[in-house]
């Protein structure tokens, strides 16, 4: 089934799972970030993770959801529409044999958001398109992953006019990782929450309604972001496996330096994923008529959050100089334990960075008077005195029930913020 | 009638501008891409949910070279173009059928 407003969203756990993986939503920003946090340490080779990354996770769905395809031809327009559908852009398979072939396409998520965000870049970008393109040669035709090779020769943010990707066979030329274990979720806590008018059940179950699905463009555009329904484990294994290959060369202050990156890209997703939600139509048309106050506007975003796949985020308690976010079944976690087990250390980086920066956008950038987000505007909120700051107090990878962030702002004495607030854009 | 006009985003070659109108959305300027063959209207009506909210709803065209995002009852629309060479005709054709509107 390659229609995914057919698959159910597991609201008990704020999860979607399709073809054995669970989807989740993050915008070009973060994905770019992201890898490009990873590709900045030049001393660690991590084209063959990026790549392998991608075809872990793209051969173990497309095997489940090519199983009831008729034929090669059948199999090849069922990953054409996932890729596209899924926000990743635009795949002609049709060249493609058992053998290999050529993938050529102007239209790559990937190779689109970087060269938008850090101009051109000196080599191919999408590594993300190459792995899924491996593993859905391996899947269409029923081959071992190992037994794949992908490679992109053009890519677009180098100034190219097409991505190309030639595909063929032999030993796979990525990293191919020790299979993952069953993902484990646990009880969600039926702790309160502070009391409030806003909706927080029809915000999240209005969100996974809408109709966010790839365009003819192979894009997703909402709340005025460019979104991607993108494989959790995906972002998992590319983080844990960078991280790890840290510690391997600096020991436990690889942890410090991972941690350091991957919470700076929570504060990207949140700035611009969180911060174009509210700043857009969708929200004033669908959320902002229950907004009062400023801890309105975080339960409501919150309610958006539990809408993206990422698990159940709940407000424990919330001030103008600080907050307590419990998340049940975080995506980091979940995907942590069933690659590694049980973690030594909180690896719930995206979830810190991400609390810290819905606070921030909310308190210190009034986000309800709609401000544009530049990159000025994010130096403000993060690297300012007087922000918020979050600390992982707890983490379900390392065992514990959940995962529990405390976020502080530096000197809440600065400014005291109105908890009221009115916007003039309704 | 466009009463102002601010520059919201430049990212993903595409540009975005937030129109303020003189009256509030409502289905007349829905009905200025009725025709399906050239435009696809998308509506999301979430009042069962939400009994607040507005309906909302997202407008582009068939060759993707725009995308109207709003809600009926607000006071303004956002639209987003294509980076291209046709850009400022694209702009100018859609901030006509906003200048229309009552």
């Amino acid at each position: 089934m390659v229609d995914v407003s057919q698959i159910a969203y597991d609201f008990q756990h704020d999860r979607l799972v399709w073809g054995g993986e669970a989807m989740i939503m993050h915008c070009h920003h973060y994905n770019c970030f992201l890898q490009r946090s990873i590709q900045d340490a030049e001393y660690i080779d991590s084209a063959p993770f990026l790549v392998g990354a991608a075809a872990e996770v793209a051969y173990g769905q497309l095997r489940q959801v090519l199983a009831d395809a008729a034929d090669v031809g059948a199999r090849k327009s069922a990953v054409e529409k996932l890729y596209r559908t899924c926000g990743f852009g635009l795949i002609d398979l049709s060249a493609v044999t058992e053998r290999g072939g050529e993938v050529r396409t102007r239209s790559t998520h990937y190779s689109t958001g970087w060269r938008e965000k850090f101009g051109r870049s000196a080599g191919p970008v999408a590594f993300f398109s190459t792995g899924f393109l491996a593993g859905a040669l391996a899947a269409i035709y029923g081959l071992e992953l190992g037994s794949v090779q992908a490679k992109q020769v053009q890519c677009r943010s180098t100034g190219a006019e097409e991505d190309v990707f030639v595909l063929g066979r032999g030993a796979s030329n990525f990293t191919t990782f020790e299979p993952r274990g069953k993902p484990e979720l646990l009880p969600i806590g039926q702790q309160a929450e502070p009391e409030t008018p806003v909706n927080r059940e029809g915000i999240t179950q209005a969100v996974v309604g809408m109709p966010l699905a790839g365009n003819a463009q192979g894009m997703i555009p909402a709340f005025g972001v460019y979104l991607t329904r993108m494989y959790a484990d995906y972002y998992n294994r590319i983080s844990f496996a960078f991280e790890r290959e840290l510690i391997g060369v600096s020991g436990r202050t690889g942890i410090e330096v991972a941690s350091g990156l991957f919470i700076e890209a929570g504060h990207v997703c949140a700035f611009n994923t969180m911060g174009g939600i509210m700043t857009s139509a969708e929200w004033d048309g669908l959320v902002l008529p229950m907004l009062k106050t400023r801890q309105d506007w975080l339960y409501g975003i919150v309610a958006c959050v539990n809408a993206l796949g990422w698990g159940t985020w709940k407000v424990l308690d919330v001030t103008d100089s600080t907050a307590t976010f419990r998340v049940y079944n975080d995506y980091e976690s979940v995907g942590y334990r069933s690659m590694y087990g049980t973690a030594d250390h909180g690896i719930s980086y995206l979830a810190t960075g991400a609390a810290a920066g819905l606070m921030n956008l909310i308190y210190v950038g009034d986000i309800h008077n709609k401000p544009a987000l530049t990159p000025a505007f994010y130096d403000r909120l993060f690297k300012a005195p007087g922000v918020f700051r979050a600390k992982m107090n707890r983490c379900m990878a390392m065992g514990d029930p959940y995962t529990e962030i405390r976020v502080v702002r530096d000197a809440p004495a600065l400014r005291a913020a109105d908890s009221t607030v009115t916007s003039d854009s309704a | 009638m466009i009463n102002g006009v601010q520059k919201i985003t430049d990212c993903l070659q595409r540009v975005r501008y937030r129109y303020t109108l003189a009256s509030p959305v409502d289905e007349t300027l829905l009905s200025q891409y009725a025709d399906e063959k050239t435009f696809e209207v998308s509506v999301y009506d979430a009042r069962h949910l939400l009994p607040l909210s507005r309906v909302t709803f997202q407008i582009q065209p068939r060759d993707g070279s725009f995308l109207v995002n709003g809600a009926l009852g607000l006071g303004y629309v956002s639209i987003t173009y294509v980076r291209d060479d046709r850009i400022e005709l694209t702009r100018a054709a859609q901030e006509g059928v906003l200048a229309r509107l009552p």
